[in-house]
């Protein structure tokens, strides 16, 4: 009997541990909470939203100042055979930018994050200077250079062997590889993030397995980059298709259009009233566009896991040795450099002096002054400074905020909506901002009244430009993001950690090198931005882009220029120490 | 993290500021107009032509109106302008208006100017802020008169009794619309050229000689059409006849360029460009030594002119009027034309005017493209026109 009740009580002691045994194989890990990153994730989509619904509105409207409603404008532009070639036009200058920013962006990347390369700083204050340069100058630069009319290599050519032209830039080949040396910089922010907040390990490992340098790139590297290169690909071909400054400025003169352009000039007729019923419905299409384009993005998403390199366990980034290959990375950046950063800043120095623009001679040279510099209209630029000095602070910090939660929300949370989130996101950049601003100034016009008056405020170009820059944002964090094994997160979790706590403790020092480079990144976008504080323009909220493109339009690019080179003496020192300040930032 | 409150702080106060712009007043883009003594109103601005108005009677009933509008612009004490930097002398021009205005009126009203969009824009604009009950960005429209005319259809623009204004008075032919606009520049439009490339006999003097062949490809125009629309018209050339030469044109030309992109025709990219946007931009960039000038085709003959409007919503109605009195002074369109080389022909003294006389006396037949032109041409086949000559011209 005593026998059978302890084998009775064994037999229950099991049974108890191995119900508990099943209990803890059972017991289920903290679910990521959304709080307060969802609320803010649902509050951009719903301003997202709204914005695009007063868009398809717009297109479907006779036009702004007459009643009714129409299909016309979607008829006009399907059926508009300048449509369609400007259609072909955009395709192939945004393939062609895509090809020559990865050419140059990607392997200087990795050249500053996975080599011992030394200069980091100055190459990253390179990078970024280069924003500063006001696209009219470096296309100008390229029309005095490769033009087939007077461009001074063009002529050389025909001079000494008789071919012309030689290369002719307005051309889409030709704005294209202007427009691509110019996203480069963005090519490489992007993704030096990523590869500076990769794990050595795996790379190691196929190193001790004989494979030499290259093949750990081809084979290793950059296939784990494949989130970060595929969102930057994305990104770039998005600005491609909206890119308006280099079309206009080398395309147009040689009768070639892009979607940009074309649009442009539908909207400035110049007659009448303005028409955005085309650019309204063009951005509907877009929009089907860019849902294809994130449906794709968000299938690559979804095998997040093969992208994981940072994890719980510590690691030591390890630095590849260049050797005797110094010397070709250098001659790489130098060359890279000194086409498409010197040559647009020499250009700037030269016409801020001039009169008027000119190709220099020795009349041009005689003509050299000051005089453009002591003509500025000190109190415009001294108002434009100051609105824009609060668009650098407040738009780039909105903005990573926003795309912060979204990305938490993609990336972390089990919703079933979290792909349209991401395609929120990602779809200002292909709509023109002409039109999200539009929007934007019909609602802060008519709908948004209350004890703050938006109407004419700086406040709507602060929103509609962080929800633009969503998309950068989104990108840049997706790709730090996908990095990042949750394990770490489930450790503090388990722990007990709320979210504030784990957003500051673990998630945000890991994310630390994405959001510097993106901050600066986007505060340099928010300087130069200028077609929403066109649209959305009162004198009061004049930002220093609208300024200068005033002088352009006033036939003033010389003052322009000057006003050019004196915002770049002002921030150079700046962006300097800021990467300085950065530069000190490494995965833990 | 330990800076977290100051980044807070920074962020915060600039939150707050750009709440505050809208409300908080423009910063003046002028010098600070010295204070001026009170004196009694004067009828014209100081060095003007004396004022001869028809009738005691009348000429008191002005003057009681003038005082009114003092009055009101003192209280307002503001004036907000907003319009393209490159028409009408931009922001130069009411730096240096402002200090006379002042003086004439006894006032120390601050003028602000900021560039703004094309006017095809702020017509837009303009119309939206009327519907909405908004205060209007501009206190006044400058506009052509295609503009001008969308504007009042759309109900932005409201009518002044501008024949009460002692300067407008001496030319009411200057009012345009019944009340509803003042001409306050003239435009005289022609063809702009390289004068280092192109000299002598080279030198087109019609429009038809840009269809000859040592113009191919040297010759650019404008994306948007400028200006065919009017020429489109029964009055100068017709449909038919411009389409006909719209189609050869686009053979033609080398490329587009837009009325402000004239680097392109001094740097030689390309020799001829018209048709342009008046005299006055050619003799802009010949000041600055750029080797450009203008001649008028005498095959086609056409000036208009750009009006100042007063919007419904003005937030300083009284200040804009007496600032349209004016600048139809003869010390304002002197000003006017020593910075924007452009000015009213019809006013006495005029510097443009000889240009214009000189052409007419040769018996050429100007078309005067002012408001009235804009309305009895039916104003919708402006917008057709151009739209179907932009399209022929873009195609390369």
């Amino acid at each position: 009997m005593a026998t059978e009740r302890i084998s009775g009580r064994l037999d229950a002691l099991a049974s108890d541990r191995s119900h508990a045994q099943r209990r803890l194989v059972t017991f289920p890990l903290p679910r990521p909470q959304l709080g307060v990153p969802g609320s803010l994730a649902g509050v951009a989509v719903a301003l997202i939203t709204l914005l695009l619904l007063v868009v398809v509105w717009i297109s479907l409207r006779t036009s702004l100042t007459t009643p009714g409603y129409t299909i016309d404008h979607y008829l006009s532009l399907y059926t508009d055979g300048a449509a369609y070639r400007a259609f072909l036009n955009t395709v192939g200058f945004s393939g062609v930018t895509l090809a020559v920013a990865f050419m140059f962006g990607l392997p200087a990347a990795w050249l500053v994050e996975r080599t011992d390369l030394r200069g980091k700083t100055g190459i990253y204050t390179v990078m970024t200077v280069g924003l500063l340069v006001p696209p009219f100058s470096v296309a100008l630069g390229w029309i005095f250079l490769l033009s087939a009319r007077i461009g001074i290599i063009n002529q050389a050519a025909r001079n000494i062997w008789g071919i012309f032209p030689l290369f002719d830039i307005a051309t889409i080949p030709g704005m294209g590889w202007v427009q691509g040396l110019s996203l480069a910089s963005l090519v490489f922010i992007m993704t030096a993030a990523s590869f500076r907040a990769m794990d050595p390990s795996l790379e190691e490992g196929a190193q001790m397995s004989g494979a030499g340098l290259l093949r750990i790139l081809f084979r290793v590297t950059l296939p784990l980059m494949v989130p970060s290169i595929l969102a930057t690909a994305l990104l770039v071909v998005g600005i491609g298709i909206s890119a308006f400054d280099i079309p206009l400025f080398i395309g147009v003169a040689n009768r070639i259009f892009t979607f940009s352009t074309y649009l442009f000039f539908q909207v400035q007729s110049q007659t009448g009233v303005t028409d955005y019923g085309l650019p309204a419905a063009f951005s509907t299409f877009m929009a089907c566009l860019g849902l294809s384009l994130a449906w794709w993005y968000s299938r690559v998403l979804r095998q997040a896991n093969k992208y994981r390199v940072i994890t719980g366990k510590s690691y030591r980034q390890r630095l590849h040795r260049l050797g005797r290959w110094q010397v070709a990375a250098w001659t790489f950046l130098g060359g890279y450099f000194f086409v498409s950063k010197l040559v647009p800043l020499s250009l700037l120095l030269w016409t801020a002096g001039l009169p008027f623009p000119q190709l220099p001679s020795a009349r041009a040279y005689a003509s050299l002054s000051f005089k453009n510099f002591i003509a500025l209209p000190w109190p415009l630029i001294l108002r434009g400074l100051t609105n824009t000095a609060l668009l650098m602070l407040l738009v780039p910090t909105l903005a990573l905020v926003l795309s912060f939660a979204i990305s938490w929300v993609v990336l972390r949370s089990r919703s079933r909506v979290r792909a349209a989130f991401d395609f929120a996101a990602f779809l200002p950049q292909v709509i023109p901002s002409t039109i999200f601003a539009l929007a934007a100034l019909l609602l802060t016009l008519y709908l948004v009244r209350g004890p703050i008056e938006m109407y004419g405020s700086l406040l709507p170009i602060i929103v509609v430009m962080a929800l633009i820059q969503l998309s950068f944002g989104t990108r840049v964090l997706n790709g730090a993001l996908i990095q990042i094994h949750t394990e770490l997160e489930e450790a503090a979790r388990v722990c007990g950690a709320p979210n504030g706590q784990l957003f500051r403790r673990i998630v945000v020092p890991l994310l630390k090198p994405a959001l510097v480079n993106s901050w600066i990144w986007l505060a340099l976008l928010s300087f130069r931005e200028l077609t929403i504080p066109t649209v959305l323009y009162a004198p009061q909220n004049m930002t220093l882009s609208v300024v200068v493109w005033s002088l352009i339009n006033n036939g003033s690019q010389t003052m322009a220029s000057a006003v050019a080179l004196i915002m770049i003496g002002l921030m150079t020192p700046l962006i300097v120490i800021y990467w300085r300040a950065a530069g000190g930032l490494r995965v833990q | 993290m330990r800076s977290s409150p100051k980044v807070l702080a920074i962020l915060l106060t600039g939150i707050l500021a750009a709440c505050g712009s809208s409300t908080s007043s423009p910063a003046a883009s002028s010098a600070s107009p010295a204070a001026a003594p009170s004196r009694p109103p004067a009828g014209t601005a100081s060095g003007s032509t004396a004022t001869s108005a028809p009738g005691a009677s009348a000429s008191s009933a002005s003057a009681g109106g003038l005082q009114q509008l003092i009055d009101g612009a003192r209280k307002e004490g503001a004036l907000t302008l907003v319009y393209g930097d490159s028409t009408l002398g931009g922001g130069k021009a009411v730096d240096r208006w402002v200090e006379g205005f002042n003086k004439s009126y006894g006032l120390n009203v601050k003028a602000t100017f900021s560039p703004g969009p094309n006017m095809t824009d702020m017509a837009n604009r303009l119309i939206q802020e009327a519907k909405a009950g908004q205060p209007a960005v501009s206190d006044l429209f400058l506009s052509a008169g295609l503009d001008l005319n969308s504007a009042i259809e759309g109900g932005a623009i409201q009518k002044v009794d501008w024949a009460s204004l002692p300067n407008i008075q001496k030319h009411p032919e200057i009012i345009q619309g019944d009340g509803l606009a003042i001409a306050v520049s003239t435009q005289v439009i022609g063809i702009s050229y390289n004068s280092q490339k192109l000299t002598g006999d080279a030198v087109p003097k019609t429009m038809e000689d840009l269809l000859k062949p040592q113009y191919k490809g040297r010759l650019s125009t404008t994306p948007y059409a400028s200006d065919l629309d009017q020429v489109a018209t029964p009055e100068i050339w017709g449909y038919d006849r411009t389409l006909e030469y719209v189609k050869k044109m686009s053979n033609q030309i080398g490329g587009l360029m837009r009325c402000t992109d004239f680097e392109k025709l001094a740097d030689g990219e390309f020799d001829v460009f018209a048709l342009d946007c008046g005299t006055n931009t050619s003799l802009q960039w010949q000041a600055k030594g750029a080797p450009i000038s203008q001649v008028v085709p005498s095959d086609m003959h056409m000036y208009q002119y750009f009006y100042y409007s007063l919007p419904k919503t003005a937030a300083h109605p009284n200040t804009a009027k007496l600032w349209v009195n004016y600048v139809v002074s003869r010390e304002a369109q002197d000003i006017l034309y020593q910075i924007d080389f452009s000015d009213l022909n019809v006013l006495d003294g005029s510097k443009s005017a000889p240009l214009l006389n000189k052409l007419t006396s040769s018996g050429s037949k100007f078309t005067e493209a002012n408001l009235a032109f804009f309305t009895r041409n039916d104003p919708k086949s402006f917008s057709q026109h151009s739209a179907e000559f932009s399209k022929i011209l873009q195609r390369k």
